[in-house]
């Protein structure tokens, strides 16, 4: 499975741009601002239908036109070609189209191509707040699986609901009200849990063993995710549900007076711990670093062990505060995985190990 | 753009609230009117006054009509046993136009939705009780839409008749006659696959 072409029209920077790509690695290399993260932020788009920088589909049209078109040829997993286009226009607003047929649910685009994105941004995911935990979870787990997203997108939309009802002041049928909302929430949200607790369980099977990859370092390194339903790593799927139910019933009078929903997935965490300690606070940058490498190298294995598929891995502009012994280390294992797309200002940091010309794209006068 | 002429430009204004339509189509539709000869406009305004004077919602199960009881209520044909539960007038026709049931409807005007301000007071569920307990019925079938409010709305009114000793069903969902399969998402796939039926 592979991107062998993209064609982008006014995406950022670019207003007509076409490059071929090399099914194993590409390293896209020019000085700031030449449309590096642009590039796969086309390429994350052409997949996910949304930007990873932006939430407004606007932002990303180039300046000084009203459309764009992203079109991406990818090769699947059975050597079919396969376009993919999206389309964006604040008049027509956002289409998307599988080989010139127009898809009505964009969901069903998701996970066609999985992909895996790996950016400054993601130092969120260790310093940040835990919706860029959840996040992270979110987007593999729907591209991973069409149950979750529609779960997802379901449990979303009742916690909306929920969360107005709880505001009213003054509204009588306020209880009996909530639990046809609790109910649907019970539902969707086990099925959120269950998904998340299992890619728990596989992180921390074999992260400590990523992390040496990357480092060489043995460390002890523990994913904890928090609930805030209840400790239930180790459920099985028909168990969360009434342990579910049952948290909301009894968290019911304090939801009412908080006027706000705290029970769910949508409010749960991950603590990533080395030693013991958060990574936040006890890793050094490097560290930290190379814990989201190898946690983001593990989210593509978890794709493959799962699909059979390699997925594609775009990582941007993320060599800073790595020393060469990392850096190779990480180019040898990226090798021996499926396409990856890498952005750097200074090619020289990998040609020692990437030497194939039709790796390299350099972009410049733009 | 407009023409400049205020009974012309005031009549394209009031066709262009109409849904569906815009400034373009308000304008055609107008320039239709403006043309037509043999007292279509009279015919059209009388049309539009009347539907407004003779129409009311039936007394029993809140559809469109233009007596007392509308005139599926007043069928004697109909399955006076079953009830069918709907969000809305335009439901019923969709239903009936399908000609697989042949029982009688409940209206509720809309599904609950707190961030819409739609509260289960606001629907027609107090009178749809009332009538299962009064009339004889057996089952009542819940035909809302599969939306969240949809289906929340469908699990208060079951919790509400779970002791009326009635069987409640709900519609089947599956995947839209002359769609591709491979086109279909995989939650309407996954859906119609669990509720699949022997041939
Ligand atoms: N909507 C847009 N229209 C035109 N130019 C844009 C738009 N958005 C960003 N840019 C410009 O595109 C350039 C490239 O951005 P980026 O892809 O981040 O470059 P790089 O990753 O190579 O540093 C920036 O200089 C930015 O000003
Ligand atoms: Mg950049
Ligand atoms: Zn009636």
């Amino acid at each position: 499975m592979y991107l062998s072409k993209i064609e982008l029209t006014n995406f950022r920077i670019f207003k007509n741009f076409k490059a071929t790509f090399d099914p194993r690695v590409n390293v896209i290399y020019g000085s700031n601002g030449q449309g590096k993260t642009s590039i796969l932020e086309a390429i994350y788009f052409s997949v996910i239908t949304k930007s990873f920088k932006t939430k407004t589909d606007q932002t990303v049209i180039n300046n000084e036109k009203d459309f764009f078109d992203i079109k991406g040829y990818f090769y699947n997993s059975e050597n079919i070609l396969s376009e993919q286009r999206v389309y964006y226009s604040k008049k027509e607003g956002k289409h998307a189209f599988v080989n010139q047929e127009k898809i009505k649910n964009f969901s069903y685009l998701v996970g066609l191509f999985p992909t895996i994105l790996l950016s400054l941004e993601d130092l969120d995911l260790t310093y940040g707040m835990p919706a860029s935990r959840r996040k992270f979870l979110d987007i593999l787990l729907s591209q991973l699986y069409p149950s979750y997203l529609f779960a997802l997108q379901k449990y979303k939309k009742c916690i909306l609901q929920k969360n107005k009802l709880l505001s009213f002041d003054d509204y009588p049928q306020k209880s009996e009200e909530i639990e046809i909302w609790n109910k649907q929430l019970a539902e969707s949200g086990s099925e959120i849990l269950f998904y998340r607790l299992a890619f728990i369980r596989f992180l921390n099977k074999n992260i400590s063993t990523s992390y040496n990859q990357i480092s060489k370092k043995l460390e002890d390194i523990k994913i904890k995710y928090n609930s805030t339903v209840q400790d239930i790593i180790e459920l099985k799927k028909g168990e969360i549900e009434p342990i579910f139910i049952e948290a909301l019933k009894k968290n019911k009078k304090n939801e009412i007076k908080r006027q706000t929903s705290i029970i769910g997935p949508h409010r749960d965490d991950i603590d990533f711990l080395k030693d013991g300690f958060p990574f936040k606070s006890h890793g050094s940058q490097g560290e930290n670093k190379s814990f989201l490498i190898a946690l983001k190298l593990l989210a593509a294995k978890y794709i493959f062990d799962i699909t059979a598929k390699n997925p594609i891995l775009l990582l941007d502009d993320i060599f800073g505060e790595l020393d060469t012994f990392r850096i190779e280390n990480l180019l040898k294992i990226i090798l021996n995985t499926g396409q990856t797309f890498i952005t750097t200002t200074d090619e020289k940091k990998v040609t020692s190990i990437i030497k194939n010309k039709s790796s390299f794209l350099h972009l410049e006068g733009n | 753009m407009s023409f400049n002429i205020p009974s012309l430009d005031e009549l394209v204004t009031r066709l262009s609230h109409l849904p569906g339509i815009g400034r373009k189509s308000a304008q055609r539709l107008a320039m239709y009117i403006l043309k037509s000869g043999d007292g279509y406009s009279d015919q059209l305004v009388n049309a539009i006054l009347s539907v407004k004077e003779n129409t009311q919602m039936c007394k029993r199960c809140f559809n469109i009509s233009e007596n007392e009881l509308c005139s599926l209520c007043s069928d004697p044909r109909r399955d006076g046993h079953k009830i069918c539960v709907v969000e809305d007038i335009v439901d019923v026709m969709a239903i009936e136009g399908s000609r697989e049931y042949s029982g009688l409807y409940h209206v509720l005007g809309g599904v609950i939705s707190p961030l819409a301000g739609v509260s289960v007071n606001d629907l027609k569920i107090t009178s749809l009780v009332d009538r299962v307990e009064r009339e004889d019925i057996k089952e009542v079938l819940l035909a809302l839409n599969l939306s969240t409010e949809g289906e929340a709305t469908m699990i208060y009114i079951s919790q509400l008749l779970q002791s009326k000793n009635i069987e409640v069903t709900r519609i089947a969902h599956g995947v839209p006659m002359g769609s591709h399969l491979e086109f279909v998402d995989q939650t309407t796939i996954g859906r119609a696959i669990a509720g699949r039926q022997k041939l």
